[in-house]
């Protein structure tokens, strides 16, 4: 009679990307999480595949005045306006500190008003071999110029992409906005011109009133959604843009607990990306990575990959 | 820096909508404690998926207890005002960077507006060696309920009221003026609304007298993550939930 062995399967949820191996598909989304550093009285930033840092421009930005967040049913909205100490000073006084306690790969998230800008931006972080990848921000909604509106007119994304692609020396993702008609055409646009992956989605507009004041809350009066109310509008993004691209997709938009992460990577993600979560739940990486682990090991999955995609019909 | 579910222990309405919350926590969080340091607290909700952060009003070693001073105003709060004893509440912190007096500071004048005296239990209790003015306002004799929750037989309290209802009529800044024109402290500690504060400092800095002031923003995070409650000071953008909430007046660069 033959022996029956019990082979317990190895699972990893090493994840290749961009030419990086990273140690987990989890990263967290630019803005939630400081420089790398925010949360480390709660979790180790390094067991992250790769950390996004805090939206950076060329010029110093003090943010918008006024209230900047206001709380909503399931999310939050913010309007922070790009607070950041501009790329000068980031480099001078804090990318020591970080390049010294972050080990695994850091995505530098790229703002501006005009190409030029993003042009320049993309030029000096050549210079910076601490920095492995540029998330190119063309989707904030919370400044007055560029940002989102890049991320809306097709002819100014070729251009954008295919200079930027031009310019660097590293891998260029290109995070989108669901502020639009057709994020599968962006994508596809985006695809064609050069990036080399798309993170999507960043946030979307909404807006809150102060019954007392009768004044909008948000000093900016309009601000990004974000949290388990988007889930099911990115969700359906990333669908829409694996149909349509076969490069990478970082995915992300109101991700609260493993299964909403599974969800991600059957929709066609490759990594997916936490934010708003970390605000409400420090600890939710440690929670994701477990959780991710688990349910390869329940499923006999050598590696999450293996349902990237699996969703798509 | 601590994330628990702690058990209430009370929810107890003083007035109005202002009520004590009593939790059970742990050692950690017990003996890290700094008085001017906050807690955040869950709303119960679900459909509200931000803490609310709650100055700590006193501490009961003992018992293994902080309790919180709030007033019940948005959704979030009225939430929490209808806890029951027994029903468990997931916390974070403590936050923030409380009040640091130094040695060389005995003098001291604190000015409270409303739901902003709850700081001042603990640090009362903390430095009772030093010398107190304690000026105390609110909207009226119902919101300032409060005052028979302290222990200030020993520590000169000067009440007033926007109504006159208890106290002198007239509001806190008014109080301090008086104060100040035969009393010079080391220092004014102030907590309370943003106008209120900003006119202590006004005032404190004609007289030459430093500022310690307590801030309140919406918050997100409470971990400098962010960026959702900053505020501009002489040495640039700071976060009132990691800088803060406790900030020299003299550096505050006030918005209109």
């Amino acid at each position: 009679m033959a022996k029956i062995i019990n082979k317990k399967l190895e699972t990893s949820l090493e994840t290749k990307f961009l030419g990086f191996k990273l140690k987990s598909p989890i990263i967290n989304a630019s803005g939630c999480f400081g420089f790398g550093l925010s949360h480390v009285n709660y979790f180790d930033p390094n067991i992250l595949g790769a950390i996004t840092l805090k939206g950076l421009t060329l010029e110093q930005r003090k943010g918008n005045k006024g209230t900047r967040i206001a709380d909503t049913y399931s999310g939050i909205l913010n309007s922070v306006g790009l607070e950041n100490p501009g790329i000068e000073n980031f480099r001078k006084n804090y990318l020591n500190e970080i390049t010294e306690k972050i080990s695994t790969p850091i995505i530098a998230n790229v703002n501006g008003k005009t190409i030029e800008d993003y042009e320049k931006l993309t030029q000096i972080f050549n210079e910076i071999n601490e920095i492995d990848m540029l998330e190119i921000n063309i989707s904030c909604p919370n400044v007055k110029d560029g940002g989102m509106a890049f991320g809306t007119n097709h002819k100014i994304l070729e251009k954008i992409v295919k200079s930027l692609k031009n310019i660097s020396n590293k891998p260029l993702i290109f995070k989108l906005t669901p502020n639009v008609t057709d994020i599968g055409e962006i994508a596809y646009i985006a695809k064609e011109s050069g990036a080399d992956a798309i993170s999507l989605i960043n946030t979307v507009l909404g807006m809150a009133i102060d019954i007392n004041t009768k004044k909008p809350i948000l000093g900016n009066i309009f601000g990004g959604l974000s949290g388990p109310a988007i889930k099911p509008i990115a969700l359906r993004a990333v669908y829409q843009v694996r149909q349509r691209v076969d490069i990478p997709i970082i995915g992300m938009g109101g991700i609260t607990d493993t299964k909403d992460a599974l969800e991600f990577f059957m929709a066609g993600a490759n990594i997916v990306s936490v934010g708003t979560r970390l605000l409400t739940n420090p600890k939710f990486p440690i929670e994701l990575t477990k959780g991710l682990k688990n349910y390869c090991e329940k499923n006999n999955l050598r590696n999450i990959s293996e349902i990237v995609n699996i969703a798509q019909i | 820096m601590f994330l628990e579910n702690c058990k209430i222990l009370g929810n107890k309405k003083i007035r109005n909508n202002f009520y004590l919350l009593e939790l059970k926590c742990s050692k950690d969080i017990i003996e890290n404690a700094m008085c001017g340091q906050y807690i955040m607290i869950s709303t119960r909700r679900k459909d509200m998926i931000l803490k609310r952060p709650f100055s700590i009003f006193d501490i009961d070693k003992e018992k293994g207890s902080v309790i919180f001073y709030y007033e019940a105003k948005g959704k979030g709060t009225t939430s929490i005002a209808k806890a029951k004893i027994g029903e468990m509440l997931r916390i974070q912190g403590p936050l923030g960077n409380g009040f640091e007096i130094f040695e060389s500071i005995n003098k001291i004048v604190i000015v409270a507006g409303g739901v902003g005296i709850a700081p001042f239990k603990y640090l009362l209790k903390k430095y009772s060696a030093k010398e107190f003015i304690f000026i105390i306002g609110g909207r009226n004799s119902e919101a300032l309920e409060i005052i028979k929750y302290f222990k200030l037989e020993k520590i000169k309290t000067i009440i007033c009221s926007d109504d006159g209802s208890i106290g002198f009529k007239g509001n806190t800044v008014e109080r301090l003026a008086g104060v100040l024109k035969d009393y010079n402290p080391d220092i004014i500690l102030a907590c309370g609304p943003n106008i209120m504060l900003k006119n202590v400092c006004k005032l404190a800095s004609k007289n030459n007298i430093k500022t310690l002031v307590s801030l309140e923003e919406k918050m997100a995070c409470g971990t400098n993550a962010c960026m959702g409650c900053s505020i501009e000071t002489i040495n640039g953008m700071k976060k009132v939930c990691y800088d803060g909430p406790v900030f020299k007046g003299e550096d505050v660069i006030w918005q209109k």
